[in-house]
């Protein structure tokens, strides 16, 4: 990656001065020169005060979210029935977690399910993947009337940055729910092509870093003017945008968060050759580096037809994936405070299809939860024995999204205000549950 | 019916107002005393151009808040460039303007803006966003045969009468090959709650949502309005056209022959039911089936894809196709699917049951419901013919429905409704203008609702025309129309904006492409990424809506087009900026721009250059400090560097001036 050493000058002073303090006059910014009046070193110290350790009292401090696109079918991953008509033709596999069972392609996320839990519970009446989609990004039904923010929008608003430099929200993959309502500023940083994750960090072709300083400092001196049309601080928080934009471009931590060479070998190797294992692998380093909410999504979960050939191969990219972040969040110390959440839209139909499918089924899927202040080696939650009905303490959307609040330590009863006017909830009708918390 | 009477009151009286206005020291503050070059500044800076200005100056008089001057002409010129047609003007149009003399400039140039077909691109875009195109989806809306966006674009550039635009919408039937209209329906599949929300806001200007399943919470409305409002939509519903559906089979080239040999005599049935369908298309009532005579239940197994393999079974007698013909065609009839709005003759709305929490009423639950219409209960139905005709006569006579359209032209063009939200019409929310909202509305009405009539009165306005400068007395004024508001450019104006600013645009502008020509090359042409002017990037107009999560339009905070958007989200984000730093829509733009490579290959002076770079990017001449510091900035041709250290300078210039706030917020 081209990324320079030297932040400008003008970011620092100037126009895009962030505190609205005069910036170095015109003349004293050429005497100065553009650039070197401030090495790295300094800005690198500034931004390190910036990023100090938590002190919430929260229980976690971020959220990795694995989207499992299309819909998995709960009977074929988290949810096993041996024995059963239902079942497919993948045998169970006993964890290390005692009682708890997995399909026989997770062996990874088995070996760590002491630290892992499930919700076999989850319930909905949505299956359309549309409109399912958006409820479990949202908590909400959509409408055409308002437009609601996803849950990592939501958190990054609720709870801010946890380091300056970096964004509150990282989406990677291929994600359609940003910040609704709450207005671009909460919108996640997209990475669509997670072989060129600072596409738009790094300089266009043509430029290097002297010439993007030449660009900026000309910049500077010719927007300095139209600062005076200010009224509502629209301009100046446009102007801070820059800024801010530019410090991440020159960020150290974006840097190293979106460099997975900095790992090694067999830590690649764990989490496997795959989109989703280097997103995954990526989230983590984006976590390491303070970013809040991270997604990562993984298509080709909606498996209508030849589905158990489609969920094997899913589940071989799928396993190390997951597996290998609990375990290696866990042997860094980081899994008590960043929860990892692995879902879908809607589970899939017990009964397999005549092409040896299944179709989609809200009526009880599962989800993994690990970290963030839960415990592990539990299951909350059971569907029956042919995984048809949910046996006892359905989980709804809203739970879930209030589950996640409660460990990041929001209060998901706040309301927020719709451009018309109404109180939006947070979380709109779901609770915490208890029984998942340590 | 009102009268204009209700507004000449106070405008005869504020006729004596406004003298005293100008001549005495009402705008200061203090109280002190004006002096005298200042009330000739005064009576330059706020003329009267037109009733609108009375309305405005009365209110701004009775609150002793002084308008901000007038605009400059450079101001003017990109503003209003962009108010109608969403771009900035070409640097060739800049200078023409800047440099024309005559005194009726302005008002020459907003009626050549207003019949230029930017007119139509730019306010599709405003319709999109209220309608919820897109075309990304859903194929129907984006075929050239039945484009929603075309049909939205088409009724602008027409400049179709706004009530007949609303009737078309809530009265189409039939595909969205015969009648793109539909595509009002067809995007909510059998979801009329979504249309009713939509006619409620659009059309009326009333959030309606919360009534769905309980009474407002704060406003008037019940449930019994929402689902008597609903109960006009009872008899309609979307169903396959299995006819289209196998007259398009019948030529897709796809179909293994095999099939289509079998599928002979329901192709022959279908082309006549079509042609009859032809016929008869515009003939009023409502249809009493499926509009047509040919075996339903075969069709309807074409026109469902599920069982599209169990009706070639029972075609397939003698069982002599193979597998892959099997699946080839069924692959052929589900993409061949058509789907229609009709009416049934008779059927009756009922109370939704409580379901999902969708009422909260449970007492009421199956009841039937007759058709009301909620803004005017004393309208009485008729006793047959269509319901969803009866509605839009309702609508589109009613005073309300007129006020909410020049209330949202206004908005558009002042940023800010004199009922605001637009979509909040209610006795609680109050107009800040009363007599001027009655006044517009009347002109549009008496104008045969003619939109351009109403932006043609609001742009000629000395309150149109005002800077955005605000003055020490009226800072704090955010109502009343001081001083014009600060915006920022839409995705799509600023994706187009780069377009003429970088020099790509061969000749596009107000005038050059005329609006004969936009309706042969406008026919869907964002499917085929062809343009017909030959130029080589997209324009906004040429992409599908939406674009995908991390595209520029994206970034810039283009609606996903899945819930009605009235106002668009302006905020800025770190994304924007690393776009225009970094992006490569930008970017190219200026690497390829055939205004630099033009000015270089001219030989043109560095004043030659800058001048250009900033009549391209800002629409104005630079400074003479600015002009000293690009000049400085540029690098002039030594030996050594040949052209590429000058061409870079040119090209850094470019990108900082495209760069500046100047260019994204609009004065």
């Amino acid at each position: 990656m081209a990324m320079s050493k030297t932040i400008p000058a003008g970011i620092q002073h100037g126009i895009y001065d962030c505190d609205g303090k005069p910036g170095v006059s015109r003349r004293s910014f050429f005497k100065t020169g553009a650039f070197g009046f401030l090495g790295l070193s300094l800005v690198d110290l500034l931004r390190a005060t910036a990023y100090a350790a938590p002190s919430d009292v929260a229980k976690c401090d971020s959220v990795i979210l694995i989207w499992l696109a299309g819909g998995p079918s709960h009977i074929d991953t988290f949810d096993p029935k041996p024995g059963q008509a239902t079942n497919g033709p993948y045998k169970a596999l006993s964890t290390s977690a005692s009682g708890i069972q997995l399909c026989e392609h997770m062996p990874i996320i088995g070996r760590n399910m002491q630290n892992a839990s499930l919700i076999r519970s989850l319930t909905s009446k949505e299956g359309s993947h549309e409109r399912a989609t958006y409820e479990m990004h949202t908590g909400y039904k959509p409408l055409g009337s308002i437009a609601h923010p996803s849950i990592g929008s939501l958190v990054a608003q609720q709870k801010g940055k946890r380091n300056e430099d970096v964004p509150a929200y990282v989406s990677i993959g291929n994600l359609s729910f940003g910040a609704g309502f709450l207005g671009s500023q909460f919108a996640p940083f997209f990475i669509g092509d997670i072989a060129n994750p600072a596409r738009n960090l790094v300089f266009p072709n043509d430029v290097n870093d002297d010439r993007f300083k030449r660009r900026f400092d000309m910049l500077n001196n010719l927007d300095r003017e139209f600062s005076h049309q200010d009224r509502d601080g629209v301009v100046k928080d446009y102007g801070n945008y820059y800024r801010d934009a530019v410090h991440m471009m020159y960020s150290k931590y974006i840097r190293t968060a979106f460099d997975l060479k900095g790992e090694t070998p067999a830590t690649l190797k764990n989490y496997g050759d795959s989109q989703l294992g280097k997103s995954v692998l990526m989230a983590r380093r984006l976590v390491e580096n303070g970013v809040r909410f991270v997604e990562c999504s993984m298509g080709g979960w909606d498996t209508h037809a030849n589905g158990f050939t489609a969920i094997e191969k899913n589940l071989n990219s799928l396993d190390p994936a997951v597996g290998s972040l609990i375990e290696d969040l866990n042997s860094r110390g980081m899994l008590k405070r960043t929860m990892v959440i692995c879902t879908g839209e809607f589970g899939r139909t017990p009964k397999i299809n005549p092409n040896d499918g299944r179709d989609h089924y809200p009526k009880c899927w599962s989800a993994l939860v690990a970290g963030g202040g839960l415990k592990g080696g539990y299951v909350h939650g059971s569907t029956d024995a042919t995984g048809s009905e949910v046996k006892d303490n359905p989980v709804s959307i809203g739970d879930l999204h209030a589950t996640m609040c409660e460990a990041l330590g929001v209060d998901y009863t706040k309301e927020n205000v719709s451009p018309q006017g109404r109180p939006i909830r947070v979380v709109d009708k779901g609770k915490a549950i208890k029984d998942l918390f340590a | 019916m009102r009268t204009t009477k209700r507004y000449l009151g106070p405008v005869l009286g504020m006729l004596a107002l406004v003298g005293t206005f100008l001549c005495v020291d009402v705008y200061c503050p203090e109280g002190q005393a004006v002096k005298a070059d200042s009330v000739v500044a005064t009576t330059r800076d706020f003329p009267i151009r037109n009733d609108i200005d009375k309305f405005i100056l009365l209110r701004l008089h009775e609150d002793k808040i002084e308008p901000s001057a007038a605009c400059t002409d450079e101001e003017f010129l990109r503003r209003v460039y962009l108010d109608v047609g969403g771009v900035i003007p070409a640097r060739g149009e800049a200078k023409r303007f800047l440099a024309d003399q005559s005194p009726d400039k302005r008002a020459k140039l907003i009626d050549s803006l207003l019949s230029g077909d930017r007119y139509a691109e730019h306010w599709a875009v405003l319709w999109g966003d209220l309608l919820r195109e897109h075309t990304g989806s859903k194929p129907q809306e984006g075929t050239s045969r039945g484009s929603y966006r075309e049909w939205i674009k088409e009724a602008l550039a027409k400049n179709t009468p706004y009530d007949q635009f609303a009737e078309k919408l809530i009265t189409a039937r039939g595909n969205a090959d015969d009648n793109p209209a539909v595509n009002f329906y067809l995007r909510d599949e059998m979801n009329r709650v979504e249309t009713v929300n939509t006619i409620a806001s659009v059309f009326m200007g009333t959030r309606m949502a919360c009534a769905q399943c309980h009474d407002h919470p704060f406003d008037k409305w019940t449930q019994n309005d929402f689902h008597g409002l609903m109960a006009y939509f009872g008899r309609t519903q979307v169903a396959p056209d299995q006819a289209l559906a196998l007259v398009r089979i019948d030529t897709d080239k796809r179909l293994p022959e095999e099939v289509h040999k079998m599928l002979e005599p329901y192709f022959k049935e279908a082309h006549e039911a079509v042609d009859k369908r032809k016929q008869q298309l515009g003939a009023d009532g409502e249809e009493s089936g499926m509009g047509m005579g040919m075996g339903m239940e075969m069709a309807m197994k074409i026109g469902k894809g599920k069982n599209a393999l169990q009706f070639l079974k029972e075609l397939d007698e003698n069982k002599t196709l193979t597998k892959e013909q099997n699946l080839r065609a069924k692959q052929v009839f589900q993409q061949n699917q058509v789907r229609q709005v009709v009416d049934r003759g008779q059927g009756e709305y009922k109370m939704p049951t409580d379901g999902d929490g969708q009422n909260k009423n449970k007492g009421n639950s199956g009841e039937v419901v007759t058709p009301n219409f909620p803004w005017d209960l004393s309208k009485k139905n008729p006793a047959s013919g269509s319901r969803r005709k009866t509605l839009a006569e309702f609508i589109t006579t009613s005073h309300q429905f007129a006020a909410v359209q020049v209330n949202r032209l206004w908005s558009q063009l002042m940023g800010k409704g004199i009922i605001d939200p637009t979509d909040d019409f209610r006795e609680k929310n109050p107009a800040s203008h009363p007599e001027l909202l009655d006044y517009l509305t009347d002109e549009f009405i008496k104008a045969k609702f003619d939109n351009r009539q109403v932006l043609r009165l609001i742009l000629n306005s000395s309150t149109y025309q005002r800077s955005s400068m605000p003055t020490a007395s009226n800072r704090a004024d955010t109502a009343l129309y001081s001083h014009q508001r600060l915006r920022r450019m839409t995705a799509e104006e600023t994706f187009d904006s780069i377009v003429v600013a970088t020099g790509h645009e061969k000749g596009m502008g107000a005038s050059n492409r005329g609006m004969a020509d936009m309706a042969g090359a406008g026919k869907g042409k964002y499917m085929m990424g062809e343009r017909k002017d030959g130029n080589t990037i997209d324009w906004a107009e040429d992409l599908p809506t939406p674009q995908p999560t991390g595209s520029f339009m994206n970034t810039f905070n283009q609606p996903v087009r899945e819930q009605l958007v009235t106002k668009r989200d302006d905020s800025g984000s770190i994304s924007q900026a690393l776009e225009m730093l970094n992006g490569k829509r930008l970017n190219d733009s200026i690497a390829n721009s055939p205004l630099t490579r033009g000015l270089l290959e001219q030989r043109a002076s560095g004043v030659e250059i800058v001048n250009e770079l900033f009549l391209a990017v800002l629409s104005r001449l630079p400074t003479s400090g600015e002009l000293k510091f690009c000049g400085s900035m540029l690098r002039t041709n030594s030996p050594s560097e040949k052209n590429t250290g000058e061409l870079q300078s040119i090209q850094d210039l470019h990108w900082a001036l495209l760069n500046t706030r100047e260019f994204t917020f609009i004065r």
